[in-house]
C-alpha cells in the first residue's frame, strides 16, 4: 500500500510539473506581449517597458521565468492581473473557486446519487422497458451539449413555467438549473457504467450465496451487489470531476455565476494571461488531486490492487 | 453432434468463410436507432455539401427590415437579430461543424494510431516518452485544455482545428498502444516476425488491421466530441468568430433574445443535440455490430 501511495504521489507531482511547464511555456510563447497588453492603447516609452520587464522578470530566459513562477506559486503568489492592474491573481481566483465549489458539489452529489439509482434499477430490470428507456434517456443525456440543454431548461422552467430564476446565484433556487445542466452528462455516463458493472456482479456466485443465506433482497443488492459494482465506477468518478470542473466555463457563463469558469472565460476574452494561467492550473490541480484521492480510495477498498503492487 | 434441419453446419461454410465486415453490416442494419442515425447524418452531410444550392438565403446577408421574424413560409426557421435567415445559417453551420469534426478526428486518430503503434510495439524508452506525454494530456480536462490553447492563438478555424487535434490524439494513442500490446503476443505477429517481416510491415499490415474495430468505434464517437467542443468554444465566443455561422455562436447570440425570440437559440440547439445523439447512437450501434461480445 505504501508503495502504491508513493507511486501515485510521484505520478501526480510529475503531472503537475508537466502541466505547469507546458501551460507556462505556451502562455509565454503566445502572440501578444504581456506588457503591451497591460499598457492597453497607451504608447509607452522604451525605458518604461524595460523597467517593467525587469520588474516582472520578463527579461530573463524562459526557464528562469518558469522557475520564478513555480517558486512564487508554491508560496501562493500567481502574479498580478493584466486587466485589473495590480490585483493579485489569487485574490480574484479565491472567491471564484469558493463559488464554483459550492454549486458544483451540489451538481456532483446529485449526479452520483441519481446515477447509482438509475443504473441499479436498470440492471435489476435488465432488458425490460424500464431498462431500455432509462438507457435511452442516458444516451440522450450524454449526447446533449450543456448549452443546448441549458437553453431548453431556461425556456421551459424559467420563462414558460416561471418556476425558477433565469440566472444568478443568490438563493438555492438559482442553483437548480445550473446543477441539472452540469449533472446531466456525468449522470448519464455514470448510470450506464453502474448498470454494466451491476449486471456483471449480479451473475456472481456470492450473490446467489447471499440470497441462499436468506438475506433480505435489499441487503443483498446494497451490501453485496452495489458495493462490489462500485469499484469500476469509482475510477470514472475521478474523470467525471474533471468534466464537471471544465463544464464550469460554459455553465457559469450561461447562468452568470461568478465562479472560476466565468472568470476564466472573461480572462480569455481580455487576454489576461496571468488569470488564464492561474485558472487553468487551479482546475488542473483540482482534477489531479481528485484523481489522486480516487486512486488511493480504490487501493484502500480493493485489496487486490495493494497486493499486486 | 447431429445438426438439426435448418441449423448451421459449420464445416459446410469452411470453403467460403463469411466476410466479418459484411456480418457486422448486417448486424448494424438490424439496429434501428443506428440506421436512423446514419440516415440523419447522411442527410446532414448532403445539406452541408449542397449548402450553396439548397439554402434560400446567404448565411451572412443582413436584412434589417426582417429582424427576429418568427418562422414563416419565406423564412422556415425565422430570422436572427440582424435579419439573417436562420435555416440558411444552420445549413452553413452544419458545414463548419462537420468539417471541423471530421478533419480534427481524422488527423488526431492518424497521429494517435502512429504514436500508439510505435509506443506499444517498440516499448522501452520510446513508449515511456510517448505515454508520459499522453499522461500529461490526460491530466488536463480536455475542454479546459482547449479553452487555454485557443486563448493563446488567433481566434479562427485553423486555431480551433489545431487545438482540438492536439487535445484529441492521446485518446487514440492510448487505445492503439493497448491494442498493439495485445497483438504483439498473438501468433500471427510471432509468425510474421519468424518469416522476417520488418517492424513497419508488421505494425501496419498485421497489428493495425487487427485493431481496427475499437478504433472505428472511437472515431465515430470522437467526431461527436469534437463537434461539441467546437460548438462550446464558439458558444463562449473564443472559437470561430462571427459572422461565420457556427451552431455554438448562434446559440450564444440567441441567448440574448431568449425572452422575446426563443427560436434563435432553440433551433440551433435542437440541430446540434440531434447531431450529437445521432453520432452517439451510431457509435454505440457500431460497437455492438463490430464486436458482439461487448454487447451487454
Amino acid at each position: 500500500m505504501v508503495r502504491y501511495f508513493l507511486q501515485r504521489s510521484a505520478f501526480i507531482i510529475f503531472s503537475l510539473f508537466g502541466v505547469t511547464f507546458l501551460a507556462f511555456m505556451a502562455s509565454r510563447l503566445a502572440p501578444g506581449d504581456p506588457l503591451r497588453l497591460m499598457a492597453g492603447d497607451q504608447n509607452l516609452p522604451a525605458e518604461v517597458i524595460a523597467n517593467w520587464e525587469a520588474r516582472y522578470g520578463l527579461d530573463q530566459p524562459l526557464l528562469v521565468q518558469y522557475a520564478y513562477y513555480v517558486g512564487n506559486a508554491l508560496q501562493g503568489d500567481l502574479g498580478t492581473s493584466y486587466h485589473y492592474i495590480g490585483t493579485p491573481v489569487t485574490q480574484l481566483l479565491g472567491p471564484a473557486i469558493l463559488v464554483t465549489l459550492k454549486w458544483e458539489s451540489v451538481a456532483l452529489v446529485f449526479a452520483i446519487a441519481l446515477a447509482l439509482l438509475l443504473g441499479t434499477i436498470s440492471a435489476l430490470r435488465h432488458n425490460t422497458w424500464v431498462d431500455t428507456s432509462a438507457m435511452t434517456v442516458a444516451l440522450v443525456g450524454i449526447s446533449l451539449p450543456d448549452f443546448a440543454l441549458a437553453t431548453f431548461l431556461i425556456v421551459i422552467f424559467a420563462l414558460r413555467l416561471d418556476w425558477l430564476p433565469v440566472a444568478g446565484y443568490e438563493t438555492p433556487a438559482h442553483y437548480v438549473l445550473p446543477a441539472i445542466t452540469l449533472a446531466a452528462r456525468p449522470c448519464a455516463l455514470l448510470s450506464r457504467l453502474v448498470r454494466a458493472s451491476m449486471l456483471d456482479v449480479l451473475s456472481q456466485d456470492y450473490m446467489t450465496t447471499a440470497r441462499a443465506k436468506g438475506l433480505p433482497e435489499r441487503v443483498v443488492i446494497i451490501r453485496h451487489g452495489l458495493r462490489n459494482a462500485l469499484f469500476p465506477v469509482l475510477t470514472v468518478i475521478g474523470i467525471l470531476i474533471g468534466r464537471i470542473l471544465s463544464g464550469s466555463f460554459i455553465v457559469e457563463t450561461i447562468f452568470n455565476i461568478p465562479g472560476i469558469g466565468r472568470l476564466g472565460v472573461t480572462a480569455v476574452l481580455q487576454r489576461d494571461y496571468p488569470i488564464i494561467l492561474g485558472a487553468t492550473l487551479s482546475l488542473a490541480f483540482a482534477f489531479l488531486i481528485s484523481t489522486f484521492f480516487v486512486d488511493i480510495l480504490y487501493g484502500v477498498l480493493d485489496p487486490r490492487i495493494r497486493i499486486a503492487d | 453432434m447431429v445438426a438439426k434441419m435448418g441449423e448451421d453446419i459449420p464445416h459446410l461454410h469452411a470453403q467460403q468463410p463469411n466476410n466479418p465486415w459484411l456480418d457486422a453490416l448486417h448486424r448494424l442494419m438490424r439496429n434501428r436507432a443506428a440506421v436512423v442515425s446514419a440516415l440523419f447524418l447522411l442527410l446532414l452531410i448532403m445539406l452541408a455539401l449542397l449548402a450553396d444550392v439548397i439554402s434560400p438565403y446567404s448565411p451572412t446577408a443582413a436584412d434589417f427590415a426582417n429582424i427576429r421574424v418568427s418562422p414563416t413560409p419565406a423564412h422556415l426557421l425565422g430570422t436572427d437579430e440582424v435579419g439573417r435567415d436562420l435555416f440558411s445559417r444552420i445549413i452553413y453551420g452544419a458545414r463548419i461543424s462537420l468539417f471541423v469534426g471530421i478533419i480534427v478526428q481524422t488527423i488526431s486518430t492518424l497521429v494517435g494510431i502512429i504514436l500508439g503503434l510505435i509506443a506499444g510495439y517498440y516499448g522501452g524508452m520510446v513508449d515511456t516518452v510517448i505515454m508520459r506525454l499522453v499522461d500529461i494530456m490526460y491530466s488536463l480536462p480536455n475542454f479546459l485544455f482547449a479553452v487555454f490553447m485557443v486563448s493563446l492563438l488567433t481566434p479562427d478555424i485553423g486555431s480551433v482545428i489545431l487545438t482540438l487535434t492536439i487535445a484529441g490524439w492521446p485518446f487514440s494513442a492510448r487505445l492503439m498502444r493497448g491494442q498493439a500490446l495485445l497483438a504483439k503476443k498473438t501468433e500471427y505477429v510471432v509468425a510474421a516476425e519468424a518469416v522476417g517481416a520488418g517492424n513497419w510491415r508488421i505494425m501496419f499490415s498485421h497489428v493495425l488491421p487487427n485493431s481496427l474495430t475499437p478504433i472505428i468505434v472511437q472515431y465515430t464517437l470522437g467526431i461527436a466530441t469534437v463537434i461539441m467542443a467546437e460548438a462550446g468554444l464558439s458558444f463562449l465566443g473564443i472559437g470561430i468568430r462571427p459572422p461565420n455561422p457556427t451552431w455554438g455562436g448562434m446559440i450564444n447570440k440567441g441567448r440574448e433574445f431568449i425572452r422575446t425570440s426563443p427560436h434563435l437559440a432553440i433551433y440551433p440547439s435542437i440541430i446540434l443535440g440531434l447531431t450529437m445523439i445521432a453520432f452517439n447512437f451510431l457509435g454505440d450501434g457500431l460497437r455492438d455490430a463490430l464486436d458482439p461480445r461487448m454487447k451487454k
